[in-house]
């Protein structure tokens, strides 16, 4: 779960880089050929300096654990009073969310800083180079801002993939485990009724139940991402056009290989770690480094399979639609149409889609509670 | 030369920002003073480890970093020499020979100011944080608000130190540097970010190992015990308060200075453009000036913000009083750069107000506070999220991925 709310978080910071870089893409989309892309440029790089406009404050922000954990460790040396210790413990409690969102602005910042500069000498020494004038050409290079876009559309749509993957997870285990531990009559009725096959015929009834339950408990989180498969590159093409459909696609192959591949080794190490372990190693069985490795083997097994696997899967399947959607759009839409009426659009889908999280976080909840009180009943 | 021509509100404009540059260098160290713990007793027995350790923190790479920076500075110098310096450089020094020489002279001095003032801040911030560790038991003893203070204040006193400095020092590369001031301006930046990441790798590695070592083990002789009698928790405490404190203020600097940067490249370029032809050294310098200010109404807006974090016993909220004070900052610093901007900045083909650049900072406010409220949301134990996951662990490993 906590990996996958961090993917969750990571895809909502880079959409806010991706809107960073749309709105000064829009607020000078008037702007004439000769100084539009440096314009843009110049908004980039103002955004960056609003990120930081409350600076001494958000480095205030970090720095409060670290002091308030520092008083702890002083007040269990000086025999601090109940009172005043809870005072402290509430500040390096409260102070570590506090930290680490700001921690967060920090980084936007960077990263959008970054953008404006590593752009604006890319732009700068190509106007060096052909003396002055800004080619079309920069329109499709990396930093053009619509392929920015689109880079940071694509690299957070792994995020989301993995993210919705691992959340549906606890909810899928709970179809599993239910009909088995709860309901003995309706795997009964599952039996009376079955035709069973040849294969299922080997199988018992409780576990035909459980593997079509579990199998149908996946269905949801299918039809979401393959929604997304063909919506994403739809709209992105649709709104920003070909360039930063491009983007997206490099964007995705890249942030998608980088995390599959990162969380495939990871997760074979902590599982390889659990049989080391097993086999006597360090404490064997039971000792507190099993109870450890445990947690993690179960972590790095849920990386590989579902995440990594899920990821992959998706990365081939949004690059072959974008490449069948793209001619389609292509046709429909008019060249050098502005993207004023897109964007409003676009911010739309982007709160929709905001809410539509927020939202859909209670259904999980629910199924969280299930699967608690079936584990302790057993 | 882009120095000359400034209309009376411009120059005034820049006296203002190094003097709020001043004035937030003051306030930092004004917040420095205050966490000072004085008195001797058995409290500041207990903190001279902490106190010492950020002594020997600070020592223990200073090779490393000499070597670093002292080798950047005279790779800058030697790069100024051999790179062929830009018309816009030769046009205001008058020669080629002379061009590159002030350029080196003042990318070596850069680099040099830049990693000075970033290890002087994080000095200060180190030293800072110690003494707030102390100062902290005797504030809380005084109540909830109290303490608030003491553990927002370092990490404000280094940031607005940074943020003063900073402003102080790239305003006057572009008064002296104009149009080349970029050149200088990057390698200031470098010196800063060598600095933050000799900080970065030593604490940020350094306060992990500690936690890993202080991992509970089976291993004899290994204890899990904490305690600033343990001296892998006195290195933990020291490089984490590196880490939060001086690291963080050192990347706050090389941050800005970036951004800085990024703005003036295509700014100077839409100057020249905006004033008579391409190429002719005359330049319309509200398109440099602007980031200049707006860093500085930034330093006000803080200083604004800081001093409204207030909560008070019966509350004792310290996430709303500093939800508070970011609010109030971020809605004063918009209405001070719609101000300013609706003075300064003008379309160059109708000196009309031009509201662009007023647009492009609001973006980035507006986006800092979202990105603050979504990490809140997936980090905070009163969102859904962590009560998941902390439900998740309650009955044992699996589902908890």
């Amino acid at each position: 779960m906590g990996s996958a709310n961090g993917a969750e978080a990571g895809m909502w910071n880079l959409l806010l880089l991706a809107a960073l870089v749309l709105s000064s893409a829009s607020i000078y989309g008037n702007e004439p050929p000769a100084t539009h892309f440096l314009s843009i440029g110049y908004g980039i790089a103002l955004s960056a300096i609003g990120l930081l406009m409350l600076g001494g404050m958000l480095s205030g922000m970090q720095a409060l654990p670290s002091i308030a954990e520092g008083g702890a460790a002083i007040g269990d040396l000086t025999a601090l009073e109940k009172n005043p210790r809870n005072v402290i413990d509430d500040l390096t409690f409260v102070g570590k969310t506090i930290s680490v969102s700001s921690r967060s602005v920090s980084m936007l910042a960077a990263g959008s800083a970054l953008i404006a500069l590593l752009g604006a000498s890319y732009l700068s020494f190509w106007a060096n180079q052909t003396g002055g004038d800004v080619p079309e050409l920069f329109n499709s290079s990396i930093f053009a801002p619509l392929v920015l876009v689109g880079l940071f559309i694509g690299a957070a749509l792994p995020m989301l993939i993995i993210s919705l993957a691992l959340a549906a997870l606890p909810r899928v285990a709970a179809s599993i485990a239910q009909p088995t531990a709860r309901d003995p009559q309706a795997s009964k009725a599952a039996e009376a009724e079955g035709k069973p096959t040849t294969e299922q015929a080997k199988l018992p009834a409780d576990a035909t139940l459980a593997l079509r339950n579990s199998t149908s408990a996946t269905m949801p989180v299918l039809i979401v991402l393959l929604s997304l498969a063909v919506a994403v590159p739809l709209l992105v093409d649709f709104l920003f056009g070909l360039e930063s459909l491009g983007g997206m696609l490099g964007g995705l192959v890249v942030a998608g290989l980088l995390l599959a591949l990162n969380q495939t080794a990871a997760g074979s190490t902590w599982e390889q770690a659990l049989s080391y372990i097993e086999d006597g190693n360090i404490g064997g069985k039971n000792s507190s480094a099993h109870r450890a490795v445990v947690l993690s083997a179960a972590v790095g097994r849920a990386f590989q399979r579902p995440a990594s696997e899920v990821v992959i899967a998706l990365i081939k399947g949004i690059a072959l639609i974008s490449l069948i959607v793209a001619p389609i759009i292509g046709s429909l839409r008019q060249p050098g149409q502005s993207f004023g009426i897109s964007i409003g659009i676009a911010v739309l889908v982007f709160l929709a889609a905001f809410a539509w999280s927020v939202l859909s976080k209670p259904a999980s909840t629910g199924s969280g509670q299930l699967s608690t009180k079936k584990t302790t009943k057993r | 030369m882009i120095m000359e021509g400034f209309t009376p509100i411009e120059a005034n404009l820049i006296w203002a920002v190094l003097l709020i540059a001043l004035i937030s260098i003051g306030y930092g160290f004004w917040l420095w003073r205050q966490v000072q713990h004085k008195a001797a007793d058995e409290i500041a027995a207990a903190g001279a480890t902490l106190v010492s350790g950020t002594q020997v923190y600070l020592a223990a790479g200073r090779g490393m970093l000499a070597v670093a920076v002292l080798g950047g500075a005279v790779l800058m110098a030697a790069s100024a020499l051999l790179a062929a310096p830009g018309a816009a450089a030769v046009q205001q020094f008058g020669s080629t020979a002379e061009a590159q020489t002030w350029v080196a002279i003042g990318r070596a001095g850069a680099l040099l100011i830049g990693a000075g003032s970033v290890l002087l801040i994080a000095w200060l911030g180190l030293g800072a944080s110690a003494q707030a560790n102390m100062a902290l038991i005797p504030a809380a003893r005084k109540g909830y608000p109290q303490a608030l203070q003491v553990a927002y204040r370092p990490g404000s006193s280094s940031g607005l130190l940074t943020a003063g400095l900073g402003l102080l020092v790239s305003t006057a590369i572009v008064l002296v540097y104009g149009a080349v001031s970029v050149d200088i301006l990057l390698s200031f930046a470098l010196g800063g970010v060598l600095v933050a990441i000799w900080l970065a790798v030593s604490s940020g590695i350094g306060a992990s190992a500690a936690d890993t070592a202080l991992f509970p083990t089976d291993e004899p002789g290994v204890s899990g015990s904490a305690g600033l009698q343990h001296p892998v928790t006195v290195a933990g405490l020291v490089q984490r308060s590196a880490s939060r404190v001086a690291a963080v203020a050192a990347d706050l600097f090389g941050t800005m200075e970036i951004a800085l940067v990024a703005a003036l490249i295509p700014g100077l370029m839409l100057a020249d453009i905006a004033s008579g032809a391409t190429g002719d050294g005359l330049y319309a310098f509200s398109f440099v000036l602007f980031p200049l200010v707006l860093r500085a109404i930034g330093i006000v807006a803080t200083i604004i913000g800081t001093l409204l974090i207030r909560t008070d016993e019966r509350k004792r909220n310290a996430r709303a009083a500093i939800n508070r004070g970011l609010y109030i900052g971020a809605a004063l610093a918009l209405v001070a750069a719609l101000g300013i901007s609706y003075i300064i900045v003008r379309r160059p083909d109708a000196a009309v107000f031009d509201w662009r650049p007023f647009c492009a900072v609001f973006t980035g406010v507006v986006l800092a506070l979202l990105a603050i409220k979504i990490s809140e949301y997936f980090t905070s134990s009163s969102a859904q999220p962590v009560k998941l996951v902390s439900r998740f662990s309650a009955h044992g490993a699996p589902p908890a991925s």
